[in-house]
């Protein structure tokens, strides 16, 4: 056997296995569809989904349902980006707010975001904040442990170096913050992904725009086709903004 | 310039130092040598304010500890290279004026003095990942010079370096420290290094740490090292070697 390795991404270079495997998966699916194998109600042929995906974004209206959901998840990210990193950044510097706020961390992120609902409709009601709402819930719990789990791994000699240099509160929460920025950045990235999950269930909640609820509309009239439009776009959405945050990280992070 | 009475330190019931006094003058540079965990950081981290929880008297420029550390600082060159690794080399050795207050162009000027000094002028604005230790290590104590507090500590700051790293280090600090005469306290347990530096060595007994020895390496004052090879300086070596040996079988 050979010695064992961490696999890292090589950049620049073609994925012939994934490419493969793509145009293996692509075939059978269209052998699938043509030799009828699997009915057309369940699996629509790759034609009759681009064509609803040309029909969609002609006249359905497909582009402002795209639009509204990118925002919804964008806000609800940001809104949860922007307490976690400061909030968990204090808890990690004031023993007493970690102390009040870390049990009720643990606990609401155990909770599923659509038990949620009902709560949510009863103290939001049936507008854009009960979907925000959803979304921060099932992002800002994540996060927040995330950061705060980060913040434990500084090194000591850093805290070291803070009282050598006799920084004060504001200077070592700048160095604590500062010292696990890639971290965040890589959280960020995660957890984004996190919120765009949440996304359909946010969009259950008596929604009349959004990928969640054009995709619940096709369900209701067994339109398939729009069904699977619905979930490559927002794969592909996902998949475009991954690969935009990995693209900054070298750039942002130079001195990795 | 320090007098520590009476130092003693405990984790729960393990007692790390005992009783331990000692004092260091004004730009004297001390070592401190023992065996390995006889507790040689834990005595510095005691004496330059890191740890607050030890029994003993602890004075420092005539003060009590903590009047001295509720005004000033002393400045710590670790083993790991305590260099902020998003900032660049200049950057770095700037942390220190957030200690000393400078005006722009004088930090500027401190900083390049500092570079040409250490040897990294060509290095200014590298990061950390673009450095090999001994050049990391070189920017931790351009930093710490940088700071200009009266005392500076060392703990095993050349203990991962390779052999001609660490000798090379070495001259350069003795260097540094014959036209500075900053008060130093360093703690190695490489003999040679701390016999080649030194005015005064402790060598602690094993835990709990008591001091065991003192020996005088004033006279070992030449920057060449080839007084490594001088038959005073191999007999000082072997006496404190042994007396080491004899502190580690010591339980």
């Amino acid at each position: 056997m050979k010695r064992p390795s961490i696999q890292k991404k090589q950049s620049g270079r073609v994925n012939l296995i994934f490419i493969a495997s793509f145009i293996s998966l692509i075939g059978l699916w269209m052998l699938a569809t043509t030799l009828k194998w699997v009915d057309p109600l369940f699996l629509p042929s790759l034609g009759e989904i681009g064509h609803r995906a040309l029909f969609l974004s002609n006249e359905g209206g497909f582009f402002g349902d795209i639009a509204i959901s990118v925002g919804r998840v964008m806000l609800a990210f940001t809104i949860s980006a922007l307490i976690a990193v400061p909030l968990a950044a204090f808890m990690s510097e004031f023993r007493w707010l970690n102390r009040l706020i870390e049990p009720y961390i643990d606990f609401i992120r155990y909770l599923p975001v659509p038990a949620l609902i009902p709560l949510s409709i009863l103290i939001f009601g049936i507008g854009e904040e009960a979907k925000i709402a959803l979304l921060f819930t099932g992002t800002f719990f994540q996060l927040i442990l995330l950061i705060l789990d980060d913040l434990k791994q500084i090194p000591s000699t850093y805290l070291d170096l803070a009282y050598t240099l006799k920084y004060g509160r504001g200077k070592l929460l700048h160095l604590k913050l500062a010292s696990i920025a890639p971290q965040i950045y890589n959280n960020c990235r995660i957890t984004l992904g996190w919120c765009w999950t949440y996304l359909v269930i946010a969009e259950l909640v008596a929604s009349q725009a959004g990928i969640g609820h054009m995709i619940k509309e096709a369900q209701r009239f067994s339109n398939t086709a729009d069904v699977f439009v619905g979930i490559m776009v927002m794969g592909i959405i996902g998949f475009a903004s991954d690969n935009i945050l990995k693209f900054f990280y070298p750039r942002i992070f130079k001195y990795q | 310039m320090i007098k520590a009475s009476d130092i003693s330190k405990s984790y729960g019931d393990m007692k790390i130092l005992q009783s331990i006094s000692l004092s260091v003058s004004k730009g004297e540079l001390v070592c401190i040598l023992g065996p390995s965990g006889s507790g040689k950081s834990t005595l510095l981290r005691c004496l330059i304010g890191l740890d607050e929880q030890f029994a003993g008297q602890l004075e420092i420029d005539k003060k009590t500890a903590q009047i001295y550390f509720s005004e000033r600082r002393i400045a710590l060159v670790a083993q790991q290279y305590a260099n902020l690794h998003w900032k660049n080399v200049q950057e770095n050795i700037a942390t220190a004026f957030a200690y000393r207050k400078v005006l722009p162009q004088e930090g500027r000027n401190i900083v390049a003095g500092l570079l040409d000094e250490l040897g990294l002028h060509d290095k200014g604005k590298s990061y950390m990942s673009q450095l090999s230790g001994g050049q990391q290590q070189r920017v931790a104590i351009g930093r710490a010079l940088a700071q200009n507090t009266e005392i500076i500590a060392f703990d095993e700051p050349f203990g991962a370096l390779d052999h001609g790293t660490r000798e090379s280090l070495q001259v350069m600090l003795k260097r540094l420290n014959q036209r500075l005469h900053k008060t130093i306290l360093f703690v190695t347990h490489d003999v040679e290094e701390a016999v080649f530096l030194a005015d005064r060595i402790i060598v602690l007994t094993n835990s709990p740490a008591q001091i065991a020895d003192t020996y005088d390496c004033s006279a070992f004052d030449d920057l060449d090292t080839s007084i490594k090879y001088d038959p005073d300086f191999i007999a000082i070596r072997k006496k404190i070697q042994e007396s080491i040996v004899q502190q580690s079988k010591q339980k």
